[in-house]
């Protein structure tokens, strides 16, 4: 059919196909309309994933141009770092923390703007501005607050007896600290994502429901959460993978402190890399960090399959 | 099982009255229609006996017992919704059992009904299917047997055959008429198709603006309707309204329209000189050669239905359409039309509503 078009054109078409676009054939053009996108795809991908993993072998010192190859050394040092396997048992709960709180506060959120009015945008919209305020002010807020001397989440927690200095100070409460501050502005996340599939249940599949004989929470477990399922899949597997990436929140919180109580894995390629001036190492690291991801990534949409989750 | 009874129900919303002190009872075993066009509050009074709008003013009741305010989850209603809301993520098995699952009805209990009510409605081979697997009349049959598994005491259709085809309407209306006479329970049957309405009911509630415009068996609602609405929504074509003047002539009453035109000699003892507006079915009217005595026509088209046609023809007093043999082809000449006095029925020319 292609080929027929472009071998033998109709004579007075020229209008919706001009003489040029008919001397190619149509894989050029298809070449040449994807070539953008793999232009950029490698410039701003390809290449610095591909040095990252070249520098990953290499003794690369900050200060020094010459790169040494050194082969899987960096590799065997990352495992011998003492704070390694620290970090990564404390990225995993970061992970795994902040996750649930933004899945549970998000869900329940997304749960009660759509209850509230199918038609009023207001409240949907203030909540989904929080997605929008920049990390730093998150944080420089967070900090304000949280100052022993006048914080008014300071005051709050101090008084209540959950904390005396400075919280993000403490040793213990600290990854906790840290958990919820990143959570509170990417909860509105899976809310947006939520509130998308929420609204393409039609009021009908309730009504039916309703008389059949179904309480709230039976149409909840029926048709909301079966209908939604799909989407909260797809929504855990992003906002873990991002938060297991997270590196501003904490950086911007403790710089990984106290001692290394929330030290996780991208602040320990960064500290490598920045102040162990190892950047060979640091790379070494990001590559793990990767793998581990990958691994976990597969694993997971295996188990979930979420594309297979909604029938239509 | 019990009749239904709405009395006085108004429904508003804001400043717009939906549903107008409609009044009335659905007998036991009753199959009633509810017609109307779009927006005349069919839908809605529907949805009030279901349960799933409230009230603003009056009351519904199962029986001796009022409803008005009890949620849709007691008032045990099966309803058939238009876009058959079957749930895509539940097999029709799991369709067909949900309200069984709801009532706690055991696994294997329930899937012996499953099978028994399937096999009613010629589904049992598509239990292990998704809806989205299924053609649309297919949907609709696991979507009654979903509302009749669980025995109810009021059935409700809202207008459940609309989206779907010619055949299929055919095929399905029976099965709705079969079905709904087994279960035996009162039914309200909501459409605007009023051919649907008067082929499947007892009786025929008309509804427009809100109001009740009348109530009656299918053949009373055609043969005799109470309001000019009535007469041009019940039957195809509609009803043809002439606005006419009654005198004594030289050979009784005749029926004047205009300055001089007579439609029609030898009728209407009784009105000796009321304005009235006449309605006659286009079955009525009956089309002759051009002569002194119809009303002078001038055939527009024809549009051929095989065992009928319906004929268009311009006349002094507008458009009128007939009922005329299948052969017939008016060609574009002259004609003249005749009113069969007998079959008259009189309106009220300022209200539409019926006199005689």
């Amino acid at each position: 059919m292609a080929t027929d078009t472009a071998g033998d054109p109709p004579p007075h078409d020229s209008v919706s196909s001009p003489r040029w676009h008919r001397m190619l054939p149509e894989s050029v053009w298809g070449w040449l309309s994807i070539t953008p996108v793999l232009l950029l795809y490698t410039i701003v991908a390809l290449c610095p994933i591909t040095f990252a993993v070249v520098a990953s072998f290499h003794d690369v010192h900050l200060l020094n141009p010459e790169w040494t190859f050194v082969g899987l050394s960096n590799y065997a040092e990352v495992f011998q770092i003492d704070r390694f396997w620290g970090s990564m048992w404390r990225g995993v709960l970061f992970m795994i923390g902040s996750t649930l709180v933004q899945f549970v506060v998000g869900v329940w959120m997304a749960l009660v703007i759509d209850s509230l009015s199918r038609t009023s945008r207001l409240v949907s919209t203030l909540v989904f501005t929080s997605y929008l305020v920049p990390t730093i002010v998150v944080t420089v807020v967070f900090e304000f607050m949280l100052d022993p001397y006048d914080g008014v989440v300071h005051a709050a927690g101090s008084s209540l007896g959950l904390w005396n200095n400075f919280l993000l100070g403490n040793t213990d409460l600290a990854m906790a600290a840290v958990v919820v501050i990143s959570s509170w502005k990417f909860a509105a996340f899976v809310s947006l994502f939520t509130l998308a599939q929420l609204r393409s249940i039609p009021d009908r599949f309730y009504e039916a429901a309703q008389v059949c004989g179904a309480t709230r929470w039976e149409q909840f477990r029926d048709i909301t959460f079966p209908r939604i399922r799909g989407a909260l899949a797809v929504v855990v597997f992003l906002r873990a993978i991002f938060m297991f990436n997270k590196y501003d929140v904490i950086w911007q919180l403790t710089e990984g402190g106290p001692g290394s109580a929330t030290t996780t894995m991208p602040i320990l390629a960064f500290k490598e890399t920045f102040q162990m001036n190892a950047y060979g190492r640091g790379n070494a690291i990001a590559v793990i960090m990767f793998l581990v991801l990958f691994a976990g990534g597969v694993l997971y949409l295996r188990a979930m399959n979420p594309s297979q989750e909604v029938h239509t | 099982m019990v009749s239904i009874t709405l009395d006085g129900v108004t429904k508003e919303y804001g400043s717009l009255t939906a549903v107008d002190d409609l009044s009335l009872t659905i007998e036991d075993g009753e199959f009633v229609s509810l017609v109307g066009p779009s927006g005349c509050g069919k839908t809605t009074t529907l949805r009030m006996v279901a349960g799933l709008e409230t009230v603003t003013n009056g009351q519904i009741r199962f029986g001796d017992r009022t409803v008005t305010s009890a949620p849709v989850q007691q008032r045990g209603v099966a309803l058939l919704f238009q876009d058959i809301a079957l749930y895509p993520h539940m097999t029709v098995e799991e369709n067909i059992a949900y309200p069984l699952k709801l009532a706690g009805v055991n696994g294997s209990d329930r899937h012996e009904r499953v099978v028994e009510t399937a096999s009613l409605l010629q589904v049992e081979d598509q239990l292990e299917k998704y809806p989205g697997d299924l053609s649309g009349g297919q949907q609709q049959r696991v979507a009654l047997g979903r509302s009749i598994i669980r025995e109810p005491s009021l059935f409700l259709f809202d207008e459940p055959m609309s989206d779907l085809d010619a055949k299929l309407k055919h095929e399905l209306r029976p099965l709705f008429a079969e079905i709904t006479d087994q279960v035996g329970c009162p039914t309200l049957y909501v459409t605007h198709d009023q051919e649907e309405a008067m082929t499947m009911s007892d009786r025929i509630a008309v509804m427009n603006d809100g109001q009740l415009a009348q109530i009656d068996t299918p053949d009373e609602v055609y043969r005799r309707p109470d309001t000019q609405f009535v007469g041009e929504f019940v039957g195809r074509p509609a009803m043809e309204f002439f606005d006419v003047r009654i005198e004594n002539g030289a050979n009784g009453p005749e029926l004047l329209a205009g300055e001089n035109l007579t439609l029609a000699h030898n009728g209407l003892n009784g009105y000796d000189g009321d304005d009235l507006r006449v309605g006659i079915r286009p079955q009525h009217l009956r089309v002759t050669e051009r002569h002194s005595g119809g009303i002078p026509a001038t055939h527009v088209f024809d549009e051929t239905l095989g065992d009928r046609t319906h004929s268009l023809f311009e006349t002094p007093v507008g458009r009128v359409t007939v009922e005329t043999p299948p052969d017939f082809r008016g060609g574009q000449t002259d004609y003249s039309i005749e009113i069969d006095v007998e079959k008259l029925s009189l309106y009220d020319p300022s209200s539409g509503v019926r006199i005689g």
